[in-house]
Parts: structure tokens; C-alpha cells; sequence
């Protein structure tokens, strides 16, 4: 049984995906259901209930793990339509990206992102990395209640 | 001093032939000193006059040359042509340069062909007489086949750089996925795997472990063109002490003795500086492993022209010299994988940053008794000159 709220993982590489999961579910103790969206076009429609999502009733998700290499609309964009939306800009974002280009960590803190993590290759610092996410955005951190 | 006609400052007069006579020999003169060579021909293209320069430039003496036709000067597969380009330049007969956009050669008295430049001006007599002014571009257009040379390479050198940068980056999810799942393999078989099995898995992880090495190194080699260089007093002494730092907990059980003299301030991208200095210092540290202390000297002098000289020298194991010119290449070893762990790409890209400085690079060594690799950089005086 899963606990209130979810947590949507936004990355289109399905080894990548896989991986994340593993991780958030068996290790980091996540109650929290992983929704995975494979473009920001997907994303975006999940956070505003369109399309697809059209009659989601669900909430906003606890945090949003957000790639920036994606198919469609890439993470960056996503990122930049969520902090413009008065509901969707108080959702966590933290970036999950391969991406080290200092460019990329500039934007995305200009646009408020939540925190930036650089995706490890060694596996055991990608634990590490994950588990530490997940611990604290979808366990410490106290999230509004909405109605 | 005489009141002769024709003597500076005179007053005496002068008949009309006798001021033609010497207009034309003013001319000749002229004609004559002119650094450039001078041909000149008649509506015919019949060679009336030539000067000093010109037999110099075709290698000819010009009783060989005058009278004969203009395209005599002409390489074979330009002949056909001339001639209609002759009757253009009369049609519309006006000082201009010839065959603008084009490349020019005359054809010397040795068969061998000589690039130019070429002016013609119309000589105003109903003779129809044209003045070609010939400028040999010998030496220039070598230098601009040099100039085109190092672009090319400099070109080249980039697009190596910026596809190194995508391959090893994308590179790096896939390798992530081989760490990672082989991983949870070990997990999931824990307990059902024999020895034999667990080693192979531990060869797969460290094979993985290696790759992502490689790239990180791929990468960082191939950053240097990505990234504005920048140009700012670099206080070397600082830079090494900081890299020495960094590597002292690695060298906790070793006796390594360092003799790091007073280094000058240079000019240069200090993240750049620092990279050849822990690729430099690495190698000494790694070679030298089976020394006991290790010995690494590191030094730099006044070379004057060249700047600095910067020198690494350790104790360690060496090179063969015969082998030296492989040093800087990309991915070139010079000792086996067993003996020694690294990719090969450091000083390539050592020799990359340096060049980027405008320095050189190069080592020295002798198998058994160590190394020693020196780069340059410039001094921070010198470069107020240029």
C-alpha cells in the first residue's frame, strides 16, 4: 500500500529509469508511488491534468525528478513552465541529468530550481545519490496539504 | 655648373626632339630602377623593353627577350588565351591590375613557372604600348599556404575535440547501466554464485570501472577547446603546492621527498595550468612507485626568448628515448596496462594546454633512472610586448 502523494520521475533512457526506480523503491524506503513520464511533453501534461491526464484526480506530486535531455519538450523548458505556473511553481524540482555544463546548473538555478544532481556512472555513488534524494524530498521534507 | 638645355635649373631652351629624347630617357631610367620587373610590349604583344628586375624574375637576358612575343613569358596552358586578353586590355585600355581573383605565373627561361602579380598600364602613344609591372609572390603565397596550413590543423584539432566531448558523454549512461545492473545482479545471485562466477562479475565491474576513466579523461581532454581560455597572472608556486595538497592522503604509506623550488608568475588560464601540473606530478607520483623515497623535482628557469622553462623530474622507472616521439600522442602508452593503469590521454593533453599557451612541450628520460618532462609558458613582461 502506498503512501499519500507520488513522485514523478521524468526520464526517457528506460535503463536509466529502471535503475532510479530500483533504487527509490527497495532502498531509499519511498511509500510514495513512482509515476515516470518519458518526454516533457508527458510531464507536463501529468502536472497540469491534460491530455491524457485529463481527469487525474490525484494531487501534485511530492517532488518531480526531472532529466534535461528529453524527447518533445526538454527538461529545462519543463522546468521553466513549472516555476511560471502559480500552482505548479511551489512542486520540488530536482534536476537528474548527465549534464555537468555550467550552463545548465546556471539556468536552472536562475529558473528556481529546487537542487541539481549530476547523474554518478559508478553505480554505488548513484545509490547514494538517489537514496539521498528520495530520503529527502519524499520522507523530511513537510509538503502543504492541499485540498 | 652650364646653362646647357636640359641641365637642372636651366634657362636655356630646349627644341621639341630634344625634350622627347629625354622624356624617353627619363622613362628608360625609370623603367630600369624599379623594384618590380618591368615588361613592356607593343599592340602585337612584341616585348619593346625590359628591365633588370625582369631578367632576374624569368631568367632570361633581355637580348633573349626583346622582340619576342609577350606569351613566350606565359605557362603553356595560360597561351591560347593571351592573346584574346591582350585584344580586351586594348579595347578598353586603362591602368589596372591584371586577372583580378585569379592566380597569375609566368613561366621562366628553366621551364619552371614563377606565381605573380600583375599591373598593366596603357602607355599613351599610338604605338598601343602597354607596361606590365610583374611583382613575384613567391614567398607570400607560402606564407599564406602556411597560415591556410595551421588553420586547417587548428580546425581539425577542434572537431576531434568537440566529437570526442559528445562520444564520451553519451558514452556515459550506457556505462552507468553495465556498474549498475551488474550490481544488482550481484545482489539478486548473492549466495548462488561459486567463486568463478563472482570473480567474472568482479571482472566485468572493474572493466566498467576503467571505461568510465577513460571517458572522464576523453572529456577532459576534450574541454580545452570548449572553454574560453583565459589570460591572467598565474602564480605557479601556488598552483603546485594546492596540486601536492591534493594528493598527500593518497601518499600516506610512501616515502616521497620534494624538492620544489621558488616558481616565477607566468601568464595563462590558471584551471588550464593546474591540469598540466597534476597530469605532470600524477605521472612522477606513478612511476616512481617502486622507489623508496621517490624523488620529484620541480623547478622552472628564465629561458629568455621562450619564457619559462618548467621542469617535472622524477626517480622512477623512465622511458626509452627511442620512444619519445609516442610521449604526447593520444592513447599512446609506453609502459604495459599491467605495470601501469592510465588511459594515455594526459599528455596529450599536457601538450594541448601548453600549445594553447603558445609553449612547447617535451621529455627526456632513461630507462631505470627516471624522467623529466619540461613545458614552456610565457612570462608575464613578455607578453606586454606582443
Amino acid at each position: 500500500m502506498t503512501g499519500p502523494g507520488k513522485i514523478l520521475l521524468v526520464e526517457d533512457d528506460p535503463g536509466d529509469a529502471e535503475m532510479t526506480l530500483h533504487v527509490l523503491t527497495r532502498e531509499a524506503g519511498i511509500t510514495q508511488e513512482v509515476v515516470v513520464a518519458r518526454d516533457g511533453a508527458e510531464a507536463l501534461d501529468y502536472l497540469k491534468r491534460e491530455g491524457a491526464f485529463a481527469g487525474r484526480t490525484s494531487g501534485d506530486p511530492v517532488v518531480v525528478l526531472l532529466d534535461i535531455k528529453l524527447p518533445k519538450l526538454g527538461g529545462i523548458e519543463v522546468l521553466r513552465e513549472m516555476k511560471a505556473s502559480e500552482r505548479l511553481k511551489a512542486v520540488p524540482v530536482v534536476m537528474l541529468t548527465s549534464s555537468r555544463e555550467p550552463a545548465d546548473v546556471t539556468e536552472c538555478h536562475r529558473l528556481g530550481v529546487n537542487a541539481y544532481v549530476v547523474k554518478p556512472v559508478e553505480f554505488e555513488d548513484f545509490r547514494a545519490a538517489v537514496k539521498t534524494v528520495g530520503v529527502f524530498w519524499a520522507r523530511l521534507n513537510e509538503r502543504p496539504r492541499r485540498p | 655648373m652650364t646653362n646647357a638645355p636640359g641641365d637642372p635649373g636651366s634657362t636655356a631652351p630646349l627644341d621639341e626632339l630634344e625634350r622627347l629624347k629625354m622624356s624617353e630617357a627619363r622613362l628608360r631610367s625609370v623603367i630600369e630602377a624599379a623594384p618590380n620587373a618591368m615588361v613592356m610590349m607593343d599592340r602585337a604583344g612584341r616585348i619593346v623593353l625590359v628591365n633588370a628586375q625582369a631578367e632576374k624574375v624569368f631568367g632570361y637576358g633581355r637580348a633573349e627577350l626583346l622582340d619576342r612575343r609577350i606569351e613566350i613569358l606565359v605557362p603553356p596552358r595560360f597561351r591560347t588565351a593571351h592573346p584574346g586578353h591582350r585584344a580586351g586590355f586594348h579595347a578598353e585600355p586603362r591602368a589596372r591590375p591584371m586577372g583580378t581573383g585569379r592566380d597569375l605565373y609566368g613561366l621562366r627561361k628553366d621551364g619552371t613557372e614563377v606565381p605573380i602579380e600583375i599591373g598593366l598600364s596603357p602607355i599613351g602613344t599610338s604605338e598601343g604600348l602597354v607596361l606590365a609591372s610583374i611583382i613575384d609572390i613567391t614567398e607570400r603565397k607560402k606564407l599564406e599556404e602556411q597560415a591556410r596550413e595551421r588553420a586547417r590543423l587548428e580546425a581539425a584539432q577542434e572537431e576531434l575535440e568537440a566529437f570526442s566531448y559528445s562520444v564520451a558523454h553519451d558514452l556515459r549512461a550506457p556505462l552507468r547501466h553495465i556498474d549498475g545492473f551488474i550490481q544488482m545482479l550481484g545482489a539478486n545471485t548473492a549466495g548462488k554464485l561459486d567463486d568463478r562466477g563472482r570473480d567474472l562479475m568482479d571482472k566485468i565491474s572493474r572493466a566498467a570501472k576503467r571505461l568510465g576513466a577513460l571517458i572522464d579523461e576523453l572529456l577532459e581532454f576534450s574541454k580545452t577547446a570548449r572553454i574560453e581560455m583565459r589570460r591572467e597572472p598565474v602564480d605557479l608556486g601556488a598552483i603546485v603546492a594546492d596540486v601536492i595538497a591534493e594528493f598527500q592522503p593518497e601518499l600516506k604509506d610512501r616515502a616521497v621527498e620534494w624538492r620544489v623550488a621558488a616558481l616565477p608568475k607566468a601568464v595563462g588560464d590558471p584551471g588550464m595550468i593546474r591540469l598540466v601540473f597534476a597530469n605532470l606530478i600524477g605521472n612522477a607520483l606513478k612511476f616512481s612507485r617502486g622507489r623508496a623515497p621517490a624523488v620529484i623535482e620541480i623547478d622552472a628557469r628564465d629561458s629568455k626568448a621562450d619564457g619559462w622553462v618548467i621542469r617535472v623530474r622524477d626517480n622512477g622507472v623512465g622511458f626509452d628515448m627511442r620512444f619519445s616521439a609516442k610521449l604526447f600522442g593520444v592513447f599512446q602508452r609506453l609502459h604495459g596496462m599491467e605495470e601501469f593503469e592510465g588511459s594515455g590521454i594526459g599528455l596529450a593533453h599536457v601538450r594541448r594546454i601548453v600549445a594553447k599557451h603558445g609553449g612547447q612541450t617535451c621529455a627526456e628520460g632513461e630507462v631505470g633512472k627516471g624522467a623529466a618532462f619540461y613545458f614552456t609558458l610565457p612570462a608575464p613582461d613578455k607578453t606586454e610586448e606582443t
